[in-house]
């Protein structure tokens, strides 16, 4: 897909780093930023919370998809928080159970192709939204 | 005075120097200072105030490592009412290491990597100095 105009997906994964589902959010995102770099626009969530003024224009000026790793659910805390609207919301353990994919044993430190697995499953379930979003978008400027 | 460091990284996601001082964390907590004497401080979950990440700020020494000037694991921890203690700057250790982190891939480094090495040992350091001064010892 192309864009005619400005106009992207801001993606916001909760990017953590205690749990390893955080760093399967982190490389969903990497791969959700490859697969469409015309389309996306990363927030990162450190710069949300540092109050980064182009973040968090980027993160109202699109349509903004979380990705949650935990149960906390913070990316979506911190797009409330800053008063930003949830076009979509996706949480890691639907995608696994969806999936039916596990990454016990995996590393936060680095994935394996197992935690590499459900980094790619929920970076699809992001893209199906982007390609919707974007769709919707081209389809209302005609 | 706290006998534990909390290691809180800015975690961003746009840089190599994000990556490099997140992977940095990682190698400090799990092998140089070690699980009994530090942790790792969230950004999100802080943000979120899960209470164990809001304890953490409250109750450890906090080490901040700051991928980039905007200094957003210090913002954060300002607002969250917590003190950061020292500041590790990826950019400024790198630079003195002599290491150029350009070329690096952002999406990950493993810990035994040089760029990795070096923040991780600046940020035990730096951990090692405020536990001297406040830990049992």
């Amino acid at each position: 897909m192309s864009n005619t105009h400005d106009f992207r997906v801001a993606v916001l994964g909760c990017s953590g780093i205690g749990r390893l589902v955080s760093t399967v959010v982190r490389q969903a995102v990497y791969l959700i930023a490859q697969d469409r770099p015309d389309e996306v626009a990363v927030v990162s969530s450190g710069s949300l919370t540092g109050n980064v003024p182009e973040a968090l224009e980027k993160a109202r000026k699109y349509p903004l998809i979380v990705i949650d790793g935990c149960r906390p659910r913070c990316a979506t805390a911190i797009a409330a928080g800053k008063g930003l609207e949830i076009a979509a919301a996706i949480w890691v353990a639907e995608v696994a159970a969806k999936h039916k994919l596990s990454i016990a044993g995996d590393k936060r430190t680095g994935l394996s192709e197992k935690g590499m697995a459900l980094a790619r499953a929920v970076a699809d379930e992001a893209i199906s939204r982007i390609d919707l979003i974007v769709a919707e978008e081209a389809m209302s400027t005609l | 005075m706290p006998e534990r460091v909390c290691i809180q990284p800015c975690l961003g996601i746009e840089s190599v120097e994000s990556t490099i001082g997140r992977q940095a964390c990682y190698l400090a907590h799990e092998q140089l200072l070690g699980p009994e004497r530090s942790d790792l401080g969230c950004a999100p979950a802080l943000y979120a105030e899960v209470q164990e990440d809001i304890d953490l700020i409250r109750n450890d020494h906090v080490v901040a490592v700051e991928s980039c000037d905007r200094r957003c694991a210090n913002v954060l921890v300002a607002e969250k009412g917590g003190e950061v203690h020292a500041t590790v700057m990826v950019a400024e250790v790198l630079a003195k290491a002599g290491i150029d982190a350009k070329g690096l891939p952002r999406e990950h480094l493993p810990l035994d990597h040089p760029a990795v090495k070096a923040v991780a040992e600046e940020i035990a350091r730096v951990s090692e100095e405020l536990l001297g001064k406040g830990g049992a010892g």
